[in-house]
């Protein structure tokens, strides 16, 4: 899958340079194309931006056809009940740098979002817990926000959430 | 070997709720609830402590070691 992103990024990027060097020499102004592709990169963020915050657009930031996020996927399984996980890690989520965006404990569903800040523009992570064998099967996915690579920052929210609830169970 | 942690017991005895303990000891109800179940990895003397003088217990009334 990481293969195909690759590719499709690189013969969109091959495609695009083609497509405006093209331009550029039939233009008579080279202005108004750097100006037609800054309001469409200005519109594609803040479409990123503003939809970020609502879990109905999950699957907008998790497609694979999203070419300007990036996907981190994950399953665990914990001994503990879900009910009991959701409120953890509720408690978790509050007490870090993430922020709860919403929840739903009939499913036991968690968005929660980073701020932005000046090293990232934010990633989204939803987290879902389902009942299995005795204890729960938590789904991890993360997406970072109008970015073609992660730098890690999707694998290290994992790593981070799971680290601060093993501390956790010490009561 | 295993230690388990009798809380439950103790708190029919008392006649207490998880919740009114949360509440006098300032522990939340879902840590509680982890230490009632035994998946906590660990529990803290001051968390012990709060506990036992909620319940008005001794540690060994609510922690109970068993040999597999």
């Amino acid at each position: 899958m990481k293969n195909t992103k690759s590719i499709l990024i690189f013969t969109g990027s091959i495609v695009f340079a083609l497509g405006l060097s093209y331009l550029l020499r039939k233009s008579i102004n080279g202005k108004e194309i750097a100006v037609v592709l800054f309001a469409l990169f200005l519109f594609l963020f803040l479409l990123h931006f503003f939809l970020r915050k609502n879990v109905k657009y999950k699957s907008f930031f998790m497609s694979k056809w999203n070419v300007f996020t990036t996907k981190y996927k994950k399953e665990d399984f914990i001994d503990i009940s879900p009910d009991l996980l959701f409120e953890k890690f509720i408690d978790i989520i509050e007490g870090s740098t993430f922020k709860v965006s919403s929840s739903n404990k009939v499913n036991y569903e968690i968005f929660a979002i980073t701020p932005l800040t000046m090293r990232s523009w934010g990633e989204n992570i939803y987290i879902q817990f389902i009942e299995s064998k005795g204890g729960s099967k938590m789904k991890f996915e993360s997406s970072t926000l109008f970015q073609v690579t992660d730098w890690g920052k999707n694998k290290t929210n994992h790593i981070l959430i799971l680290d601060e609830f093993n501390k956790s169970l010490t009561i | 070997m295993s230690t388990i942690i009798n809380l439950d017991v103790v708190l029919a005895q008392r006649k207490m709720k998880l919740k009114t303990l949360s509440e006098i000891t300032g522990i939340s109800t879902v840590n509680l609830s982890i230490l009632k179940v035994g998946k906590a990895k660990a529990i803290r003397f001051s968390t012990l402590e709060a506990i036992c003088e909620a319940l008005d217990c001794q540690p060994g009334d609510i922690l109970e070691y068993k040999k597999v």
